[in-house]
Formats: structure tokens, C-alpha cells, sequence
């Protein structure tokens, strides 16, 4: 099935399968979306993205639908504008940007950069759907009075991580995301993942352990790698105040595309432990004590030097770290053959 | 949608609904029932929660059980009476007795304040030829009755002659269009099933009809099914399936029973299950009953009921046709459509195409309902005007009143006004005023009635029947029922109240994910255009009707 | 032989493999985002065949799961060899051209029929045939396994008769197949990689290889030995013979988590100079002369390499808590202070003199990996890396087959010691706790540890569901609650390592380990279950 297209006059390959979103986006045009995942299953509900395809009546949603041969395809004109306008007001009717916590703490949402983008206003006002869940999980903030049901969360949850945890309950306005029976998250099958908190286009589901902890306007993000296993997904740290004040996937790194686990997205509490080590410590009579750098470094000078003269470099055995970087590791072997003289460098690997 | 919680094809091609009705008691679903039914079914938990809480008859613990109710949607609501008899009794989603209104809901039966058993109603009989009632009105119909007038003899032709081709020729021939009211040819759509890749396929009988004001297939269900069943095997035949699925509302409870009786009857005599007529061909028909739910009549949101999904719309193409239930070849019809299919090939094309009038083809089932001296339903040739319909079959407005308005499609199809009574109802002429025959479902509306308030009471349905999947539905029907709200003084007025529903009406109507919502700024619409005036008044709170009270 | 101790292939390859064959691996828990490539692999149609001892989650994604009894994978992965090489579905072409030892394979295989590997694994001998005719007839397989293939007295073999699998297939040196092992830890392969093994000087160059050791005794200015050094395993029972005075560990809770720990703590209380770096006084620490307070990885430039080799860049992102300071700052300045000036002004410039002398690194730097990592082998600057190895050659060499016998387990289970215990991790715990045990919220999610036993064993030993129980091996004793589940088989319970305070699963565990990478068998030992007194 390959062949050109056209969007907005220009001319695209066809990739089979490709969305009409993904393949405009390829040629810089983004077509503006909510509902939007790539990683999982279109479902085409906020309908921001629709399109006018040439030779059909009513427009398609380009990100429920595959660019194909042939295909012209408008993204612009004053009905999509139109649409698009109506029905971000209507989102915005239920959800308005002065009330969004994840705008105030984490930074722009969503929906809210998007309203601000197109510049639209809350032109309608009614009933709001949604209500705040009280959910005693330490890590998901549940509040559905901010949720706009796009949905990415329950496929996020179900395709993608495959937990089914949430799914859409009830129906129309009344919808609501639910566990079974409406229980709390740790009585389901969640696993505490992030990825629904991640996804979300709104500030519906939070991240607790970020929340009170400084203004979106004094972060900064960090980009990183998780600490935990050898995965190595990609990680931002927001750090406020000198402090580390939470964490979102890097949507960029090439090995999670935007998921975590429970360990990288809510584990990196031990960063800011008070039971950190602050000083060097040294054993005196059978207890540690604190010590200076100078007095530690001092020590393991005089017993170094002491035992490989008496004994040689192969009474020395050095552990590296596998948590530790690679630079440290690397400086770590050159210590122990260059420095020491000995082989005996290993790392935690076999164990 | 590709997940991975495994396909039940093994014997029942759809066990989700019929497993949910079993363990229903008294229409609650208990935590451990579903739990158990999770297990055996594997699926998980929260995805049988989300399917089952989306229908109106399951309630799940925790929530009030539903032991009666009242129909206040749009027809029954201008009956007059159902606000004041029944006034504490919980809303109910119309059930199709709008010919008997207004009906009534108790613990699992439907009846009307004329009749206990509404739904075995005789249709009207017609002046000119009728093709599906033709034998409606026999006493009896049970096999016996239905074979004596060569039923099932259409059925046993094919099979031993295997005159596949010529089947086709007749019913591309005949322009058989789809009776639900999208109006898809129906030959073609058999024809692209059984050149489908895939299997196995499947025939399903869209039996749902839930649109308001639209109870034609009531009595083919409650009294033809015989019919029915022949058309679908039939269809199964021809596009290469051997199981067939009847997708039947709730609402008819004793159509299930009639449905049931007569498969049995059918296979006992080998007209169905293996061996049909003694061919190589077998064809099972399973019958399913919904649960409350009018997007389900929706043909992609009917097959993700069937897969035990929540009843969203599917996003399309791809359509049914090359992937339906369960991501293989199906075909959907409705059940009138089906149900021409073995009169054209016993009367053949022509006579097909001599039942209607004006250069369209047969006749088509008009449900007649709301103030008009005779509702019910009729078989008349399609291409008849409005008037006829209205005035001469189904006798006009009660005497000393006045058509104002009606709807076409229940209604969906769009609202009208008198000046449009000689309107030709096919499936052509009615576009130039923006409207659609659809389901052949016409409403009227006299002079007591109050085009805002009815408008109001059309939205309410939208919105209670939203599935919540798209967001200029989910939202829209709520907004646009919120100004209308302050329209017929139940709610504050905003200014700007007419631009704000064009707004949210233009939008839906391009945006919406689905007929239902693509269908809501018809009568919106309508209301603007035909009937301005009165609807101008509603915004200095008048009500020419006195039905509106500010 | 092919292949070092890395993913031969890519991680995002395997969204798009038509088999995946995860041997000995609990990815759902111990690598959940990897899990995710596969999950959504089989939601597109690929085929997974699991092969485990316990049920695990992975299980519930296929319907070819193959139970086999632990530690005997061997016998597994060689009647499947004998099924696809006897039905003659191996890729001739490929074993011709690209392989050496076939005919040697063969005809040892002979005997490992699936009758006889049927007895062995106790998986069905129809089972294992389908599998091998599954494996065979796909178009790509990729074969990922971790700890539940090395972690054997046997685990270098077991990867030696996975590796033939995919020799003999052509799954070597093609996207989305190849063998994968998963690793552990964030940077246990960057710690592999750099040259931190007793064999190996950086970049996998043998210590012994004169031009290798000529480059380096350049590059510092040194003398190198060329003769291996020990392992930390070997290096224990030296420290306990006396041969080793002083040991310096950097961030490794070596006193719970080695096998067998009793040992090791015994081990490091008699040592005479200890020295440990590390964020937290672990239980390590605690037995320490001097402890010195590290950096964490949000408090340091650097990078990580993961089990795919890709290069990854980790940041400062906030100063470490009062005087500590970075692991290569530590090591530089103890080791100028030794007499050997080591005065680098930035990781990065630690990382560029790695990159100089190693091949497979030289055309990395900072600055290429600032967007994206990099996977190696990259050799040069305008090398793109290497998504998976072995495209064209396997190296001067040809890709060798391997015929490794079926042996039992080290340790078998007899009157004494009844059950196999078998070791492992879950999703929401790390490691020996360090870490995870200082998230908020984590102890609502795993509150403690709990022993797996399946019910019929259950039910034999009186024992029900949340009791304490003592778990006993011929090393030692630890407490633990029962959890009664079908997860473990019928003979074989569970405990993994992530709660060493209440309960020290490696008091248990075995220290008999591989010849040839000294890895533990952690993943098999005799215990019984003893109910408590009262």
C-alpha cells in the first residue's frame, strides 16, 4: 500500500498503517489532539484532531485513521477551526483552566496549553460530570472534577501496561473511570505505574508525591536515567529549591517512549533520606564515629601503603558498584590495577 | 481495539450478555457474581464492570434497584398523562410502545396503559399490497402456519440448488436498501461479507430498534418471526456463515420467548442447525438480549456489546462487512431488511420494485405515533407522502386540533413542519430539507404541543443515551439540554442562547463519533428553521402552547 | 561460543518479533517496562513461549508455557536443538556459512530425545517437540532470558544450549531475534563494559593480551599484571584463608545479598581493613573500618549503560546531602593521595580517556549522547551504534556450537531438605531494600517478605496461609509468613532477598557456583519448612 498522499497540498509517502496524525506530524504539521497516545489504540474520542478527507461527507478523526494513497487531506480551514474551537470550549466548560492544579504545580497541562494555544475561551457553563475520589493510595491523586474522559488512562492501563485496573464505568456524562466496584487503587489490580498519571492530558490524576511541593514556575527538569534496574529508561527530575521534587518519564528516550515503573516514577524518595550518609565515618573502639574527609583519607593511606608492603597488591580485593557510573566504575578498575597493582577488581554482577 | 484477554468463540459465539442476564438477579449483578463470571470468562475485573455498568437493566449493588419506571421520552411525555399518574416513579428509556402511550416498566415487563402484551399489536391494515404483513394477521404463527405459504421454501431452494448467483442477481436487482436507516444496499454488503477474508463470519439481526417513536419491527418479532429467522439463514448462506445472532432489545421481553420457540420448532424440522434441509449448510442462531442501551442499535456499538466491550461505537473503516464481530466478516441488518429478503426471491425484483412509488422500490414499515387519532404501524409503499401517512392512514390530530410539527427517523431523521406534509417519504426526497427518512419513525406534533419543550424532551434522550465515548457528545447533549432547560423554564437563560446551540449543534453533526450524535442538531435544527417564531418567544419566556410554565 | 554478557539485540526490537521465547525471567516484575515491548508484541500477534518453574504473570500472555522443574533447562533447550536439527527445520544455509561444531552438536544430541527430557524437566515430550517446531518455524526469534538462566551452578551452560537455539535457527545477527539477557542492575553492564572483572581490563580486552596491556600501561603510566585477579566469590575464601587484608566496596550490600551470607559475613567481620562507599550505612557499612558517603545518581554527571548497550547520560541535578561527594571524585582523590595523581575536572573527561583506549567505546563522547544514548560497539565518530550484533560475522571467529550435558542441581532435595527453594524479585521492591525500603507509600504495596508454597504442599506440611514459619537450609534459618498460591509448583517454594532485616533469604541460598563465571546458585537449594513451636 504505499503511494503518496497529500496534506494541506503537501506531498507525503504513505507508510502502511501510519495515522494521518503521525504522518503530518512527520512533515511538521501538528494537528492538535487530546485523546491522543501513540503507544496505544486510537480511540478518537476528543475529536480535536478531525480532518476534512476529500470524497467523504463528514470529516475523520487523523488519529483513528491511516493515511493512504491518494488521500487528500485538509488540517486546516475555518470549519475544522470552527469544530475544534466548539469543542475545546465545551472541555473547558467542564474544566477550567483556573482550576487546574497540575497547570499551578507540575506545569501547563494538556488541555490548558492547548486552550491558550488556540485561545480559546469558556464560552459555555453548566454541570460538571466528574467528582474528587478520595483514593488512600499513596502515590495516584485521583480528582475527576478536572478529567475531560479522553480515555488515555484506561488504555494506557489496559493495552499498555495491561493491568486493567481502571476502565470507563457507567455511561455519557455519567461516565466515570472506575476500579471494580469503585474500590481504591491498592485493592485493584494496579501496579502503581505512573503511566496513567503520565498520560493524562488534564490534572485528573497526579502525581501525590509531587503536589505541595513548589510552584510549576520554579522547577526544572533534569534529564536522566532510573536508577534501578538495567531497563534504563529515560527520566526528567524536576528539582526545585535544591530538592528533587519528583519525577516524569523522558517521552524521548528510546527504550520507555514515556512509561516507568512503580520503582522509577515514586522511588526515588531515598535521594532526600535524612538517613543519608553526610560525613565519612570511621570505626573507633568497635563503634563508627563521624570523621572528616582529611582523617578518613588519612587512615586509609597509612593501612593501604602498610599492607601492600607487607603483603602485596593481591591482598587487596575492590568491589565496584554497579549502581554507580561508569566513569566511577571505569576509575574504580584503573584504582586497582594502576593505583594498587592487583586484578582483584570485580563488580556485583555474579551476585 | 487488540487486547489480550482471548476471544470466547469456543461454542457460544457471544457469552457475555446471555452469562450477565443468568447471573442477574432481579436485574442486580452482585460483586461476587461478576467476580465468578470474570473468572470464567477471563476477563478482567474492571473491563466486566465497565461493560455491564453501562447498561440501564443491570444494576450493579450498591446502586437502587430499578423496580418500576415510566417512559417520559418524547412521545410519551406529549401524551400529557405520565407526568401526573406516575410522577414519582423513576424515568425509563423509550421501550417502543409509543403507540400505546405512555408505557410503563415493571420488574422485567413492558406494558401500556392500553394493554399488558403491547408488543403483540396488530399493525394497521394498509390499502394497497403488503409484502411483511402480508400474513401477520393469520391466527397462528407457529412453523406449521408459516410453511403452508411456502415459508422457509426460498431457504430449502438455495440450499439444494445452490442458486447463489441468481439470489444475488434478485436482490441487487431489487435495490434493496438497508430498512434501519442508513439505507446501505444490501446486496452489495452480503456480497463483500462472503468475499471477505476471515472466518468464520458471522449474520447478525439487529433487532435493537430504540429510537424513539419506532416500533416497526415489533410485530414482525412478536409475530413473524418465522420470517426473520428463514431471511437470516438465508443471509448466512449466501455471504458464507453458518452462525447467526439476533441482537434483541430488552424492551421486548416476549419476543425472546416467541424467538426462542420458533428456532426450536425450526431446527427440530432441520429447517436450521446442521444439515439445513438436509445440505451441507448448517446455520445456529443464538439469540441475545441487549440490556438497555439505544447506541447499541448502533451497528459497531451492538458488536462490542456482543464481545462483552463496552458498547462504544467503533471508530470506522473498517466497517463490519470486512471486520464485524470479533474482528471478522459480519453482516448486519436490521430486521425489516432482512425480512424482504425471502419475499423478492419468491415474488422476485420486479415485484419488489412495484411496491413503491415514484421511481423507489417496495414498501417500508412507518411507525406512526404521538397526536394522531390512529398510532401504530404501517406498511405502505415507499415513496408516499407525508399526508397520506399521516391524515389518511393514522387519521391526523385528535378532531378541533392541528398538525404543528413532525419528525421523520423517531428522531433523528430531523423535525418538520405542516407546511412539509406533502413531502414524498423515500430515500431521496427528504435531504432537500435536510432530513432523513431513516427509520420510517414519524411523530406528530398539533397545536397543544410545544416545539421547544418537545425539542427539550428529544435532547434529554440523546443525552441519557449518550455513550460518552466521543466529547461533543458526551458534553454537547448536556449543554445543548441545559439551554433548553432554560428555554422551557426549567433553568437560567443565558444570553446569546440561539448562537450557543448552532454552535454546539454544527458541531456535533460534523464531529460526533456516531449517528447518535451526528443525529442530535436535526431536530435542534429544525426547531430553528421551522418553527423561529416560537422558539424567539421561548427566549422572552412565552409559550404559545402553555406547556412551558417560566 | 557467541556474544558478551549484553542484549545481542535492541529492547525496542522486540515490539516487533514474531516469537519471543523468556526463559528463567520474571520480566513483568524484575523488568516491567521491558515487559511492556512484549506484551504489546503478543497483542500484535507474536507468539510467546514462557519457560519457568513458577507461574508467573508472563504466563497469562501465552498458552505455550513450559514448566519445567528448576535447574533442569539444559535438557530442555537441547531436545529442542535435537527436535529442530532431527526435523531438519534449522537454517541450513545459515549453520553452513556461519557456524562451526555442527556435526559435533548433532551427534551429541542424540540421545536428549523429548522422552528423555520429559523425565528430566517434567514438561511434556509433545510440549517440548511443539515448542522447538514453534521456535524453529518463526521467522525471527528472540530469546530473552535473566537471573532463572545464570543463576545456576550450571549458567554458563544454560546460556551456551540457549545460544544454540539461536545459531541454529539464523537468530544471530538479524533484528528482532538474537539472545537477551536482561540485566539487573541499572549499570551492571557499564560496569562489565569499563573493566570492572578480574579478567578483563576495559572494553572485554583480556588482561593477558599484550598489545591490550601495552596500551594501557601506556595510557597510566603503570605496569599492569597481566594474570587475572579473583572474583569477589573466590575472594571471600581468601579473605577467610587470610590471603586478603584490605577490601574497598563501593556501593554493594555484599553482607545480604551474596549467597550463602553467612559466609560472607563471616568473611567480611574478619577482614582487617574494610572500607565501604556507599549512600545509606547498609548492613555492609555497619561491619565497615572506614565508611565513605557517596553521591547518589541525581547528584552526579555520568553515565549508565544498559542491558541493551546504549551509553546513557545521568545529571547532576541536585548537590549531594552534607560532605558527601561523588564515587570518582572519592576514588581520585584517595588516589592522588596515594601518590598517584588522578586530577580529572569532569566525569566527562574520565569518560573520553575510557574512549581512547577501547574500541568499542571510541566514538562515543558527551556530546553525541547529550539527546540520545548510544549502543555499542561504536568505533568511530560518525558510527550511528550498534542496535544488534553480529550482522555480518560473529568476528574472526564463526559462531561456535556448544554441546553442554544435562547436570542435576548442586544441591537436590533429599529426606532432610525436602523443597527447592528458588529465589527471585518483585515489582515494587529493589534489591536488598536500601532504596526501595525509603519510598513512601512502597511498604503499603509490599509491606513484607512472604514464602510462596504451593497448596498441595501446603496442605502435606499443615501450614496455611499468612503463618510464620521457619525456613531452614543446611546454612541457616530465617522467619517468614506463608503465602499459600499456585504460583510455585508442587516441591518448590519462594522467597526473594528484598526485606533483609525481617528476613535474610540468603542465609539459605548456596554459594556452589559456576566454574566459569563464579555466579551462585541462588536460584536453587534445599530447605524445609518448619512450623513453629506453640
Amino acid at each position: 500500500m504505499k503511494g503518496k498522499a497529500r496534506i494541506d497540498g503537501r506531498s507525503v509517502d504513505c507508510v502502511p498503517g501510519q495515522s494521518i496524525v503521525a504522518a503530518a506530524k512527520g512533515i511538521g504539521i501538528a494537528i492538535p489532539t487530546l485523546c491522543y497516545d501513540p503507544r496505544v489504540e486510537p480511540s478518537a474520542t476528543c475529536r480535536l484532531c478531525l480532518v476534512k478527507v476529500k470524497g467523504r461527507r463528514l470529516p475523520v478523526a487523523a488519529c483513528a485513521h491511516a493515511l493512504e494513497p491518494e488521500m487528500e487531506v485538509t488540517s486546516e480551514d475555518p470549519d475544522l477551526e470552527s469544530w475544534r474551537r466548539t469543542i475545546l470550549a465545551l472541555a473547558l466548560s467542564e474544566n477550567p483552566a483556573a482550576e487546574c492544579r497540575r497547570c499551578a504545580e507540575i506545569g501547563p497541562c494538556e488541555l490548558h496549553a492547548l486552550a491558550k494555544k488556540l485561545a480559546v475561551s469558556p464560552v459555555f457553563q453548566g454541570a460538571a460530570s466528574g467528582r474528587f475520589k478520595e483514593d488512600s493510595n499513596p502515590f495516584i491523586r485521583r480528582d475527576y472534577e478536572q478529567c475531560i474522559y479522553c480515555y488515555r488512562c484506561t488504555r494506557v492501563c489496559g493495552e499498555l501496561e495491561q493491568a486493567h485496573a481502571i476502565a470507563p464505568a457507567g455511561r455519557g456524562f455519567k461516565s466515570r473511570i472506575a476500579t471494580f466496584f469503585d474500590g481504591g487503587l491498592l485493592e485493584s489490580s494496579c501496579t502503581f505505574c505512573g503511566q496513567c498519571v503520565q498520560t493524562c492530558p488534564t490534572g485528573a490524576l497526579m502525581d501525590k508525591k509531587m503536589l505541595g511541593k513548589a510552584r510549576a514556575t520554579e522547577a526544572t527538569k533534569v534529564r536522566s536515567v532510573c536508577p534501578f534496574c538495567g531497563t534504563g529508561c529515560g527520566i526528567e527530575l524536576h528539582v526545585a529549591r535544591g530538592r528533587v521534587i519528583g519525577v516524569t518519564p523522558d517521552w524521548n528516550a528510546p527504550v520507555n517512549q514515556g512509561s516507568l515503573c512503580v520503582k522509577g516514577q515514586f522511588g526515588l524518595d531515598f535521594i532526600h533520606s535524612p538517613e543519608r550518609l553526610t560525613t565519612p565515618l570511621i570505626r573507633r573502639n568497635g563503634k563508627l564515629t563521624a570523621a572528616t574527609w582529611d582523617e578518613a583519607y588519612g587512615l586509609i593511606v597509612g593501612k593501604f601503603q602498610q599492607i601492600k608492603d607487607e603483603s602485596g597488591p593481591g591482598a587487596f580485593a575492590l568491589w565496584s558498584s554497579s549502581r554507580g557510573t561508569s566513569e566511577s566504575n571505569y576509575l574504580m578498575q584503573k584504582f586497582a590495577r594502576a593505583v594498587i597493582g592487583t586484578n582483584n577488581i570485580d563488580n556485583c554482577a555474579r551476585t | 481495539m487488540k487486547e489480550l484477554r482471548p476471544n470466547p468463540q469456543s461454542s457460544d459465539p457471544a457469552p457475555f450478555l446471555a452469562e450477565l442476564h443468568r447471573v442477574a438477579k432481579g436485574g442486580l449483578l452482585s460483586r461476587t457474581a461478576l467476580e465468578e463470571l470474570a473468572a470464567s470468562l477471563q476477563t478482567p475485573l474492571a473491563d466486566l464492570y465497565s461493560a455491564a455498568s453501562f447498561y440501564h437493566y443491570f444494576k450493579l449493588d450498591g446502586d437502587e434497584p430499578l423496580g418500576e419506571g415510566v417512559c417520559r421520552g418524547p412521545v410519551c411525555s406529549l401524551s400529557g398523562i405520565t407526568a401526573r399518574a406516575h410522577f414519582d416513579l423513576p424515568s425509563i428509556s423509550c421501550p417502543g410502545l409509543c403507540d400505546q402511550a405512555p408505557a410503563r416498566y415493571d420488574r422485567g415487563d413492558f406494558s401500556s396503559a392500553a394493554s399488558s402484551d403491547g408488543g403483540f399489536r396488530l399493525p394497521h391494515r394498509a390499502n394497497g399490497e403488503e409484502a411483511l404483513f402480508h400474513h401477520i394477521r393469520a391466527p397462528d404463527r407457529r412453523l406449521e402456519s408459516y410453511r403452508r405459504n411456502d415459508g422457509y421454501g426460498m431457504l430449502l431452494n438455495l440450499v439444494q440448488n445452490k442458486s447463489d448467483d441468481d439470489a444475488f442477481a434478485a436482490l441487487q436487482a431489487s435495490g434493496l436498501s438497508g430498512r434501519g436507516g442508513a439505507a446501505f444496499p444490501l446486496a452489495l454488503k452480503w456480497r463483500a461479507v462472503r468475499d471477505a477474508e476471515g472466518s468464520p463470519k458471522y449474520v447478525v439481526c439487529n433487532a435493537d430498534e430504540g429510537e424513539p417513536g419506532t416500533f416497526k419491527d415489533r410485530p414482525i418479532l412478536h409475530l413473524q418471526p418465522h420470517l426473520l429467522l428463514e431471511a437470516m439463514a438465508i443471509a448466512g448462506y449466501l455471504a458464507g456463515a453458518n452462525v447467526g445472532i439476533i441482537y434483541l432489545r430488552y424492551e421486548y421481553p416476549r419476543a425472546y420467548d416467541v424467538l426462542a420457540k420458533a428456532i426450536g420448532e425450526a431446527e427440530e424440522e432441520g429447517l436450521l442447525g446442521s444439515n439445513v434441509g438436509g445440505s451441507s449448510f448448517c446455520f445456529q442462531i443464538h439469540i441475545r438480549r441487549g440490556a438497555g442501551s439505544y447506541v447499541c442499535g448502533e451497528e459497531s456499538a451492538l458488536l462490542n456489546s456482543l464481545e462483552g466491550r463496552r458498547p462504544w461505537p467503533r471508530e470506522r473503516p473498517p466497517y463490519p462487512t470486512s471486520r464485524g464481530l470479533w474482528g471478522r466478516p459480519t453482516v448486519v441488518n436490521n430486521v425489516e431488511t432482512l425480512c424482504f429478503v425471502p419475499l423478492i426471491l419468491r415474488h422476485g425484483a420486479d415485484w419488489f420494485g412495484s411496491l413503491g412509488r415514484g421511481g423507489s422500490s417496495g414498501t417500508k414499515i412507518y411507525s406512526v405515533s404521538g397526536r394522531v387519532c390512529r398510532p401504530g404501524n404501517f406498511e405502505l409503499p415507499v415513496g408516499i407522502s407525508a399526508r397520506e401517512l399521516i391524515m389518511d392512514y393514522a387519521g391526523g390530530p385528535p378532531s378541533g386540533r392541528s398538525l404543528k410539527a413532525f419528525t421523520l427517523g423517531g428522531i433523528s431523521g430531523g423535525l418538520l413542519a405542516s407546511e412539509h406534509l406533502s413531502l414524498s417519504l423515500d430515500y431521496r426526497s427528504p435531504a432537500k430539507h435536510g432530513v432523513f427518512l431513516g427509520s420510517g419513525g414519524v411523530i406528530v406534533l398539533d397545536d397543544q404541543c410545544c416545539v421547544v419543550d418537545f425539542v427539550r424532551s428529544c435532547v434529554l434522550f440523546y443525552e441519557a443515551e449518550s455513550c460518552g465515548k466521543c466529547t461533543p457528545c458526551r458534553i454537547g447533549t448536556v449543554r445543548l439540554r441545559e439551554l433548553l432547560d432554560g428555554l422551557t423554564g426549567r433553568g437560567n437563560l443565558p444570553s446569546g442562547v440561539r448562537q450557543q446551540m448552532e454552535k454546539i449543534s454544527d458541531t456535533m453533526g460534523a464531529s460526533s463519533a456516531c449517528g447518535l450524535g451526528q443525529s442530535v442538531p436535526l431536530v435542534v435544527s429544525g426547531m430553528g428553521r421551522f418553527f423561529a417564531e416560537e422558539l424567539r418567544e421561548h427566549t422572552q419566556r412565552k409559550c404559545r402552547a402553555g406547556v412551558c410554565r417560566f | 561460543m557467541v556474544g558478551r554478557g549484553a542484549m545481542s539485540n535492541s529492547i525496542a526490537e522486540l515490539e516487533d518479533s514474531p516469537l519471543i521465547f523468556a526463559a528463567g525471567t520474571n520480566t513483568t516484575e524484575a523488568h516491567p517496562v521491558i515487559a511492556l515491548r512484549i506484551k504489546r508484541a503478543v497483542a500484535r500477534g507474536a507468539k510467546l513461549i514462557v519457560v519457568d518453574p513458577r507461574k508467573i504473570e508472563l504466563v497469562e500472555y501465552t498458552n505455550r508455557w513450559l514448566r519445567l522443574r528448576v535447574g533442569t533447562d539444559i535438557a530442555l533447550y537441547n531436545t529442542m536443538a535435537h527436535v529442530i536439527i532431527e526435523e531438519g527445520l534449522y537454517d541450513k544455509p545459515y549453520v553452513a556459512e556461519r557456524t562451526k561444531g555442527f556435526a559435533e552438536l548433532r551427534e551429541f544430541l542424540k540421545s536428549y530425545t523429548p522422552g528423555y527430557a520429559a523425565e528430566i524437566t517434567g514438561v511434556p515430550a509433545a510440549e517440548i517437540a511443539a515448542a522447538a517446531r514453534e521456535y524453529a518455524r518463526a521467522d525471527r526469534a528472540a530469546i530473552v532470558y535473566t537471573l532463572g538462566i545464570t543463576e545456576h551452578s550450571c549458567g554458563v551452560h544454560n546460556v551456551q544450549s540457549l545460544a544454540n537455539l539461536a545459531l541454529l535457527c539464523g537468530n544471530f545477527g538479524v533484528p528482532n531475534a538474537g539472545v537477551n539477557p536482561l540485566r539487573g542492575q541499572n549499570n551492571v553492564q557499564g560496569a562489565g563494559d569499563v573493566g570492572c572483572l578480574p579478567n578483563y581490563l576495559p572494553g572485554y580486552q583480556p588482561t593477558g593480551a599484550g598489545e591490550v596491556r601495552e596500551r594501557w600501561e601506556k595510557a597510566w603510566g603503570v605496569t599492569l599484571d597481566p594474570n587475572p585477579g579473583i572474583t569477589k566469590v573466590t575472594a571471600i575464601d581468601e579473605i577467610i584463608r587470610g590471603n586478603i587484608r584490605a577490601v574497598y566496596i563501593v556501593g554493594e550490600n555484599t553482607a545480604v545479598s551474596d549467597a550463602n551470607v553467612g559466609k560472607t559475613r563471616r568473611a567480611l567481620e574478619a577482614v582487617e581493613f574494610l572500607i565501604v562507599q556507599d549512600l545509606f550505612l547498609t548492613e555492609t557499612a555497619e561491619l565497615a573500618h572506614v565508611v565513605l558517603p557517596a553521591a547518589s545518581f541525581a547528584e552526579a554527571d555520568g553515565t549508565f549503560t544498559n542491558t541493551e548497550r546504549r551509553v546513557q547520560r545521568v545529571r547532576k541535578a541536585v548537590e549531594p546531602p552534607g560532605t558527601a561527594k561523588p564515587d570518582w571524585l572519592i576514588i581520585a582523590e584517595l588516589a592522588t593521595r596515594l601518590g598517584y595523581p588522578m586530577a580529572y575536572n569532569h566525569p566527562s573527561e574520565i569518560w573520553d580517556e575510557l574512549a581512547r583506549n577501547t574500541p568499542i567505546f571510541a566514538g562515543i563522547d558527551y556530546e553525541r549522547i547529550e539527546l540520545q544514548g548510544i549502543q555499542w560497539p561504536c568505533p568511530t565518530r560518525d558510527h550511528p551504534g550498534t542496535p544488534y550484533l553480529h550482522k555480518d560475522s560473529f568476528g574472526p571467529e564463526k559462531g561456535s556450537f556448544q554441546a553442554v550435558p544435562h547436570v542435576a542441581l548442586a544441591e537436590p532435595p533429599d529426606e532432610a531438605y525436602p523443597l527447592v527453594l528458588t529465589t527471585g524479585r518483585r515489582r515494587s521492591t529493589y534489591h536488598t531494600g536500601t532504596q526501595t525500603g525509603r519510598a513512601l507509600g512502597f511498604e503499603e504495596l509490599v509491606p513484607r517478605e512472604w514464602l510462596e508454597v504451593n497448596p498441595e504442599d501446603a496442605r502435606a506440611l499443615g501450614i496455611g496461609e499468612g503463618e510464620e514459619v521457619e525456613v531452614a537450609s543446611r546454612r541457616g534459618r530465617v522467619r517468614v509468613a506463608v503465602k499459600v498460591t499456585d504460583r510455585s509448583p508442587p516441591g518448590v517454594v519462594f522467597l526473594s532477598f528484598h526485606f533483609p532485616r525481617e528476613t535474610l533469604t540468603n542465609l539459605l541460598t548456596t554459594d556452589v557456583y559456576d566454574p566459569i563465571t563464579e555466579t551462585p546458585e541462588f536460584k536453587a537449594c534445599a530447605v524445609r519448612i518448619e512450623k513453629l513451636r506453640g
